[in-house]
């Protein structure tokens, strides 16, 4: 939480930076504050979803013991009044204490109108594109935190499920691949995104952080289903379209280390698409670096934890799924490991070698 | 200066005339990392790729030669392990969060031993044996080591032992008890934590170990109090004493170290407290799921409004 000196000095800050050419309307800026600060620490966004969750649990308890589900057009109509609710609080009220409220609403209005979509047999994709229709109209208006991250869930939630739906891995593949470029496009051109417009740099968090879940999600369920639909798709498509980003990434990550020699970047370029090319048959560890590497590259902790946790599932269940005995397994382990190992000794030499080199004679 | 953070950089440039090149200049020299965290970043990952492949790989063998091996080569086998890794330990060159690393390892090593010698010799120990010997193992280690990691490895350790001790051997044992038993052991663990980090010259433990404590502290105290109100039972719950003191102590804790994080778990307990309570003295209902709906939207609400203004607070005291 930031108090009025502190915001005082950081646009002091700015000002002396910029030689007093920056014009700052510091009325918005202290409002900004005034509004983000509740959003700021973890703990107060866990206790929203904690308390949209169970109140939305308990909501559907009275609807099952109501028996309101047996009208499907009671059910739509208080699913939609709901969900329009939850948009006007958010909107008018301008609050960050009732966006536990808001969540609440909008969680059960949705489930609601699930409810009402089932109870009519509604055809499978009719209900995806609902849902994800409401879902984005929902994040254009509300442009809050929470509930545009609900809303990419919905959207990302809907897709997936109409692809799985489908059986059709071709989509799933393209899915994937827009996955993959919509977070490089939001972490490298964060500032361009941002400062585009205010409606952007509303919703580039809740995107950022909804993105990243969708992909991770998406990578599951790529490889179930890659797994149990016998099909003769390549399961190598999407991983090209990953290592290529990784590639991309690493280009503009030159520029953090200084290299500029252009032996130098394809001495690099190629060392890494050979530790990378095993990878090109598990999209999953490849989508996993890709994450990482762009969430350090923006120094985002939450997507960059979230990266490294996947990475490690992903990578225990690529090796689990291999056809191969037990014996081939442990040895391309432990030569993997050997290699990490080495090139880990090799870099905390270099490490070792440039301290010595820079301390005095 | 205080820090700029990104959000900082987020707010000047929508209410400001700051170009996007200024401001992807000022996340540049504020926010990204520069090569020194790149270099610490891409050797913590080559290293922990490393460390695990190969204790992953050694796990695989063991599984493909197990039936294979003699019972000395296994038991060997793993005691070898077991001693390289310490003898890495006791390297005074290595770094030392590597060494405090590699006991971490030793330690999961220590289990993999005698999991190995309870398999060979069939010897009929119920679980719980396994695990309170590789607790009793590995303390010296922990206390050695002073490693969070492997202090919630250890504490994880003694949870499991008496979870599986009361489910194979003392089955009379009523589920209040175990309940308020894993309660005062976490709620300890967690305030004796705490009391280290206020020690003089001692290392300080990191917030998500203290943290992780505090919430299982609070996940055995919620537990206990649903377990306390069912009618049936006729024995008096100690936890519905010692847990108030607990959550006492995590509020006064709150304010006197100005954060927010007891309150919120102290908040969230309270209210499954409630909740629970309403469904299990009233006949489920649909107005009472309404109530309930209604009350925990209240509930939260109010906890968030106290929480802001007391971060509001804080803040501006520290200034």
């Amino acid at each position: 939480m930031k108090s009025l000196e502190q915001i005082n000095r950081i646009l002091e800050y700015f000002k002396t930076k910029h030689h007093d050419s920056l014009e700052i309307n510091e009325e918005a800026v202290l409002a900004s504050y005034e509004k983000s600060e509740g959003h700021q620490t973890l703990t107060i966004k866990v206790l929203s979803i904690f308390g949209g969750i169970l109140s939305s649990l308990a909501f559907v308890g009275f609807i099952i013991l109501a028996e309101l589900y047996e009208s499907s057009s009671g059910m739509a109509t208080l699913g939609l009044l709901l969900i329009s609710l939850a948009l006007w609080i958010n909107s008018k009220a301008k609050s960050t204490i009732l966006d536990t409220l808001g969540i609440s609403l909008f969680i059960i209005g949705f489930i609601c109108l699930g409810v009402s979509m089932a109870i009519e047999h509604t055809d499978f994709d009719t209900f995806c594109y609902v849902f994800i229709l409401l879902a984005i109209v929902s994040a254009g208006i509300a442009q809050t935190l929470i509930i545009s991250f609900v809303s990419v869930l919905i959207v990302s939630g809907s897709l997936l499920t109409l692809i799985i739906e489908s059986e059709n891995l071709e989509k799933m593949h393209i899915l994937l691949c827009f996955y993959a470029v919509a977070i490089t496009a939001v972490f490298v051109w964060e500032s361009w995104i941002v400062s585009a417009s205010p409606i952007f740099a509303r919703l580039y968090k809740p995107v950022k952080i909804g993105l990243i879940f969708s992909f991770v999600a998406a990578l599951f369920m790529n490889g179930k289903m890659h797994w149990f639909i016998n099909n003769k798709e390549p399961i190598w498509r999407s991983s090209v379209v990953f290592v290529l980003l990784i590639m991309a990434l690493v280009l503009l990550v030159f520029s953090v280390f200084k290299i500029n020699k252009s032996s130098h970047k394809i001495i690099v370029v190629l060392l890494l698409l050979t530790a990378l090319a095993p990878t090109v048959l598990a999209p999953a560890i490849s989508g996993c670096m890709l994450i990482i590497l762009n969430c350090f590259y923006a120094n985002y902790k939450t997507g960059f934890s979230i990266g490294v946790l996947a990475f490690i599932y992903y990578v225990g269940q690529y090796y689990y799924d291999l056809s191969f005995t037990l014996l081939t397994k442990s040895l391309m382990l432990i030569a993997t490991g050997v290699l990490f190992l080495v090139l880990y000794f090799l870099l905390w030499k270099s490490k070792n070698g440039q301290q010595v080199e820079s301390q005095p004679a | 200066m205080d820090k700029i953070l990104r959000e900082d950089i987020h707010i000047i440039s929508q209410n400001s005339n700051l170009s996007k090149e200024q401001m992807e200049q000022a996340l540049r020299e504020h926010v990204y990392p520069n090569e020194t965290d790149w270099l610490k970043m891409i050797r913590l990952f080559v290293l922990s790729l490393g460390i695990g492949f190969s204790v992953a790989g050694i796990i695989f063998f063991f599984a493909y030669n197990w039936d294979d091996l003699s019972r000395f080569t296994k038991i060997g086998l793993t005691q070898a392990l077991v001693i390289v890794s310490t003898g890495i330990v006791l390297i005074p060159k290595i770094d030392l969060l590597i060494r405090r690393i590699v006991l971490t390892a030793a330690s999961i090593l220590v289990g993999v031993l005698f999991a190995v010698y309870g398999q060979i010799y069939q010897t009929g120990a119920n679980a719980y044996d396994f695990f309170l010997a590789w607790t009793i193992s590995i303390t010296l280690w922990v206390l050695v080591a002073d490693f969070a990691a492997l202090w919630l490895l250890y504490v994880f350790l003694i949870n499991l032992t008496f979870v599986l001790y009361s489910e194979q051997v003392a089955r009379d044992w009523n589920e209040d008890f175990i309940l308020f038993v894993l309660f005062l052991f976490n709620a300890s663990a967690h305030i004796a934590a705490i009391f280290n980090n206020h020690r003089k010259n001692s290392v300080v433990s990191p917030a998500w170990f203290t943290n992780i404590l505090a919430l299982a502290a609070f996940f055995f105290a919620t537990n206990s109090y649903l377990s306390a109100i069912d009618d049936s039972k006729e024995e008096f719950n100690l936890a519905l004493v010692f847990a108030p003191l607990f959550y006492g102590l995590a509020v006064w804790y709150s304010f006197k170290r100005k954060t927010i994080f007891y309150l919120a778990s102290v908040a969230i307990s309270l209210i499954v407290g409630i909740s629970a309570t309403v469904l299990i003295k009233n006949e489920s209902s649909s107005s009472i799921f309404l109530f309930l709906c209604f009350f925990i939207v209240a509930a939260v609400s109010l906890a968030i409004i106290f929480l802001i203004r007391l971060q509001k607070e804080w803040a501006n005291e520290k200034s």
